[in-house]
């Protein structure tokens, strides 16, 4: 479980989308994108999008590996705003318009989202 | 992004410089008969390298990577000597016939274990234990060895190829193409993912889904259509299509477009991988790449014949692989290559380019299954190119005759 402050200072507003958008890994963002209404992407759009210069500043001054964790948990809900875009921004669906599935793909090898990258 | 805003749309005339292929309607055939994916399997690909890694996953002696070819149910194990040398062998246990190796990458200490019996093979292959060898009646160890697979690296990528005499060494394979597209860095790109799917299409199908961009404005008119064709490009023109022997590149362009909301976060706070100005390069581009030195280059799509292509920008580039399953099937695999992040925000735009380039292909490849079901009836008998659809009638031109060049070698060699 995430604790009640899981975010920085000044992020505050999007502390409620932390238990259902940081996730693991691009394949289980993914997932949680097929299996949410576009109704409740959106609202996770809309609070995200007003921060993204900010949230991009403050990751800015970290490499990657050595965020805090609640930078950590920062990024993977910019990490998740990223894979909903699509779904709000050209498709107005979680799905892509008469689009091959993607549950038909499979990953075999993924970039992890806080490793040090060299 | 370019900034160049009123590029010229290029002309019509692009296969008017390759006569010998024509411009009539092309015969489906090749589309969808199992004979002739027979034929195809001896003619080209036993014929084919196949790349299935990077020498970036073999960092220190003893690492190591297995792959099963598919379409060919045979097992490679790659892996990095004391010496430093990458070898590939047939991943079979010579005792009887099990898996050498069955991990799939990871990092051995120096022997390879078969988990049947407990035979244990060395980095160069050697079988350096059998389990109570006084049993095997004298048997000659350093015979048993794994057997080499035929293996040699370009530009860092790993190729095998699936016969133990292969056709063409991996240079002629290349041809010109490998030669003009050396140089280009790609092991810089040291970050990817990965994933693959099957298709209900035939492999020269997938091949030629992103070989024209004739579709984009009408099949992506939300996801790419906006970058790649603002401004004077409604119809998906090409800057140019280039053929070298079987294979080919085609030369694109774009212009700034208005990005959508998340695009601007990517592209201007976190460095996304995407297209960027030739004036950011810390390299020349090799004469393969942006042939033409436009100044509105953006990606060029360089395929080396049969199935391995490469959409490549100024920093980043994808691997698209096909392998033929059937005649109406195949497997496609997507491997994308990124710089690494210089620090966590630019993570943010490595995914954005991640996630829209996997719901652009999402959008291409549903429309391979209904080509494929109505190639399937028999009743299409025929294609229709563009001049701008010049690589995929270049595709079927090679196809066609590589086959019947294969027809006279065989009625040579019956004689």
């Amino acid at each position: 479980m995430l604790s009640e402050r899981s975010l920085p200072p000044s992020f505050e507003t999007l502390e409620v989308f932390t238990q259902d958008w940081v996730l693991p890994d691009a394949v289980a963002r993914m997932t949680k994108r097929q299996n949410s209404r576009i109704e409740d992407i959106k609202r996770f759009y809309a609070a995200m999008l007003p921060q993204g210069v900010a949230a991009l500043e403050y990751l800015r001054r970290y490499a990657l590996g050595a965020l805090p964790p609640e930078g950590e948990n920062l990024l993977k809900l910019m990490l998740a705003l990223a894979e909903v875009a699509p779904a709000v921004e050209w498709y107005n669906s979680p799905n892509v318009t008469d689009g091959f599935s993607v549950q038909r793909i499979r990953y075999l090898r993924q970039i992890p989202d806080n490793a040090a990258q060299a | 992004m370019n900034k160049i805003s009123n590029p010229p749309v290029p002309g019509i005339g692009l296969t008017a410089k390759y006569p010998e292929i024509g411009t009539g309607p092309v015969d489906t055939a090749i589309y969808h008969d199992p004979g002739i994916l027979a034929k195809e399997m001896e003619a080209i690909f036993k014929r084919s390298w196949y790349m299935i890694g990077r020498v970036e996953q073999l960092d220190k002696p003893g690492d190591f990577f297995t792959y099963e070819l598919p379409g060919f149910r045979l097992a490679v194990l790659v892996c990095k000597d004391r010496d430093g040398n990458v070898n590939a062998f047939h991943n079979v246990c010579t005792h009887r016939g099990n898996l050498a190796e069955h991990r799939t990458a990871g990092h051995c200490n120096g022997l390879f274990t078969c988990r049947f019996h407990g035979w244990s093979f060395d980095l160069k292959g050697n079988l350096a234990r059998m389990r109570d060898e006084e049993g095997f009646f004298g048997a000659d160890k350093s015979k048993m060895g794994l057997k080499k697979i035929p293996m040699d690296i370009w530009e860092g990528f790993i190729f095998v190829a699936s016969v133990d005499k292969p056709y063409q060494t991996l240079a002629e394979f290349l041809g010109g193409q490998g030669r003009d597209t050396a140089g280009y860095p790609w092991g810089a790109c040291t970050q990817s993912y990965q994933f693959e799917t099957e298709i209900g299409c035939n492999w020269k199908l997938a091949v030629d889904s992103p070989s024209e961009v004739y579709h984009i404005p009408v099949l992506h008119p939300t996801s790419a259509a906006p970058t790649m064709m603002a401004a004077g490009n409604p119809h998906g023109r090409l800057l140019d299509v280039e053929l070298r022997g079987p294979h080919r590149t085609n030369s694109h362009y774009s212009v700034l477009a208005e990005p959508k909301p998340v695009q601007k976060l990517a592209y201007f706070h976190a460095q996304a991988a995407q297209n960027v100005v030739q004036s950011d390069l810390e390299y020349d581009f090799p004469p393969g790449i942006n042939s033409t030195r436009s100044p509105w280059w953006t990606v060029d799509l360089i395929t080396f014949f049969p199935a391995l292509s490469f959409t490549l920008s100024a920093h980043m580039y994808t691997a698209h692989q096909i392998w033929p399953l059937a005649a109406n099937r195949c497997l496609y695999q997507q491997r994308v290559f990124v710089r690494p992040a210089q620090n966590a925000a630019q993570r943010f735009g490595q995914e954005n380019t991640m996630v829209e380039y996997r719901d652009v292909v999402m959008e291409d490849l549903s429309t391979l299954e209904r080509i494929q079901r109505a190639l399937d009836t028999g009743q299409i008998k025929q294609f229709y190119y563009h001049d701008h659809e010049l690589a995929l009638r270049h595709q079927h031109y090679a196809v066609t005759d590589i086959l019947a060049a294969y027809d006279r070698e065989q009625a040579g060699s019956a004689i």
